[in-house]
């Protein structure tokens, strides 16, 4: 067991009171398996991400839960446990890939302050294992791609120099909140495949945070489904995408299957 | 890139010859004859009108315009009614007293308005933020005059800690570090009520910028892949905060000329607004006209320094399309 969450909850503090965008979530992720956490907008499930890389909004804390990474205990929710996972053995690629990347640095530095944040490398080896990073994440010019300021690539550029960082130093977990709601439907098609690819490669374990089911249905081999910060079902993903139990299940997936390309993928010819 | 800078210098050009024309076209229209300034009272028309015309004031107005428009551009800034002497060997001799006070609050500006603005951004919203903000508003507001006599009255007379005017002591002491310890002395005073108000501007302005710009998704990217505070503070978070400050400098050059010249006055700093303001009370055309000639400088150099500074710190800034 890689991840193993129990009875996680988060509190909000307002002044009009208190508010859990996360109540009692529990699930596990397998080294190398996928865990796709899918829900409507508001479900809580960015959250449960965020509060397993300590990077809750201020105001949001963990009240309870236990989080063991590897076997071992961390705290969720605090930047302290965080120290050693984050980057390292937790990476985390976010929903927006152009705003996720600092404006005024070259992409190729960022990956390479990460790279030498964490693996004792000299600058030249982070330089030639970030260009190796960017060829892998399917960027046909890496090097020019290393010289690039964020805002001359393109979403889905930006997207893959974000996997590219998220692998630079072979995480076992990597959290990918909504990676392809940003980006056009061909892109998105293309990141899933990438990741699918690196995930069959590198064999890190994927927290897969959407409500996009037809992405869903490519990646996951299990499924939790939440609904106001509750679990509502959890399962196998080809058992629940196909014969979802509880109703907000079947309506989450009604209200997608006229889709193309949803189906789930255990069904899809690669 | 040069093609860039030359048709900013065009323009540059014509807004400096807007300046000075208009100035010139005040000054004619402002009440009092010069030349009632260096005659005494009782004089006889006869020397009156022999003055005038050493003074080039017989002449229509658009005569004296073509007259001087010409001098001008030749370098010729005339001479100083009241001094009798070249405009060009007074401003020599002012312009670098102005430099060591206006270069030193520059610094003085940007270091602590940038370390108080990090600090009041990081501690945002503690008692220290609201001690340190509301003081800081507080210098923002307040003339430059009164900061002066104030700093005069408390340092100097009361408590007699610092001298009150000048550049250095009338009987200069012996030895280059004694020299260099009273001039230091004399500057300090000036120096702090020029920058406070300055600093207090930029403090304020990198508390903003850098409070909005650690809400952003790039610094929890940082966090999340485990960079270290201070990196992410000082590295990522304050080069995009400080990018926008690269744009007002071209506000700053000229409101470090204009607060030298009130500054000056008060401290008897013999520079530049000295001799402004001395040259205003003594209706010296062309001294102010070469007074104004410095600020529309300053002004314009200060505004193409920002736009070049912009376009080299911030790579999403480009100075024709498509290079």
């Amino acid at each position: 067991m890689l991840l193993s969450v129990r009875n996680l909850s988060v509190r909000i503090r307002n002044l009009g009171g208190d508010f859990h965008p996360v109540k009692n979530i529990s699930f596990d992720v397998n080294s190398g398996e996928t865990l796709a956490i899918i829900g409507e907008t508001g479900s809580g499930k960015t959250m449960v991400g965020l509060s397993l890389i300590g990077l809750l909004p201020d105001g949001a804390e963990v009240v309870s839960g236990e989080v063991r990474f590897c076997g071992e205990a961390i705290s969720p929710g605090s930047p302290k446990g965080l120290k050693h996972l984050g980057g390292r053995h937790i990476a985390m690629v976010f929903q927006n890939p152009g705003a996720a990347l600092n404006p005024v640095f070259r992409v190729g530095s960022q990956i390479t302050e990460v790279i030498r944040t964490h693996l004792p490398l000299s600058k030249t080896d982070a330089r030639t294992r970030t260009i190796e990073l960017l060829a892998q994440s399917g960027l046909a010019e890496p090097g020019v791609v290393y010289r690039s300021y964020p805002h001359q690539l393109s979403g889905g550029m930006a997207q893959r120099v974000m996997i590219a960082m998220a692998l630079s130093c072979r995480p076992k977990l990597i959290i990918a909140d909504e990676p392809t709601t940003a980006l056009d439907i061909t892109t998105q098609i293309q990141i899933i495949q990438l990741l699918r690819n690196l995930q069959i490669e590198h064999r890190f374990a994927l927290l897969l945070i959407s409500h996009d089911l037809s992405i869903v249905g490519r990646l996951a081999d299990s499924v939790l489904v939440m609904h106001a910060g509750k679990p509502v079902e959890q399962g196998p993903a080809g058992d629940i995408l196909r014969s979802p139990r509880n109703s907000y299940t079947q309506e989450l997936i009604g209200s997608i299957l006229e889709c193309p390309g949803s189906q789930p993928r255990d069904s899809e010819h690669v | 890139m040069s093609g860039f800078i030359l048709r900013r210098l065009g323009a540059a050009l014509l807004v400096v010859w807007g300046v000075l024309s208009l100035s010139f076209i005040f000054l004619q229209m402002a009440p009092g004859d010069p030349s009632s300034m260096y005659t005494r009272p009782g004089t006889d028309q006869k020397t009156v009108e022999h003055i005038r015309q050493q003074m080039g004031l017989d002449l229509p107005v658009w005569q004296q315009y073509l007259v001087w428009s010409r001098e001008f551009c030749t370098g010729n800034f005339g001479t100083s009614f009241m001094q009798q002497r070249p405009v060009s060997e007074i401003f020599a001799e002012a312009i670098p007293n102005t430099l060591r006070l206006t270069v030193v609050v520059f610094v003085l500006q940007l270091v602590i308005g940038i370390l108080l603005g990090v600090l009041t951004a990081i501690k945002r919203d503690s008692s220290l933020d609201f001690i340190l903000s509301s003081v800081l508003l507080f210098l923002y507001s307040m003339p430059g005059f009164w900061l002066g006599l104030m700093a005069i009255m408390v340092f100097s007379l009361t408590l007699g800690w610092l001298p009150s005017s000048q550049m250095q002591s009338l009987v200069i002491p012996d030895g280059t570090l004694p020299i260099l310890w009273d001039r230091i002395r004399h500057l300090i005073l000036p120096a702090s009520v020029l920058a406070a108000p300055l600093a207090a501007h930029v403090a304020r302005f990198v508390r903003a910028s850098l409070i909005e710009v650690l809400a952003q998704n790039y610094i929890r990217t940082a966090r999340a892949y485990g960079i270290s505070r201070w990196k992410i503070l000082f590295k990522y978070a304050l080069k995009n905060a400080l990018l926008p400050l690269t744009a007002l400098f071209g506000v700053y050059l000229p409101f470090l000329l204009a607060g030298a010249v009130i500054t000056e006055y008060v401290f008897a700093w013999p520079g530049f607004g000295m001799v402004t303001v001395n040259a205003i009370f003594a209706h010296d055309f062309p001294v102010i006209l070469a007074s104004n000639f410095v600020a529309a400088i300053a002004v314009v150099a200060g505004n193409l320094i920002s736009d070049l500074l912009s376009r080299a710190v911030d790579p999403r800034i480009r100075l024709e399309p498509g290079s």
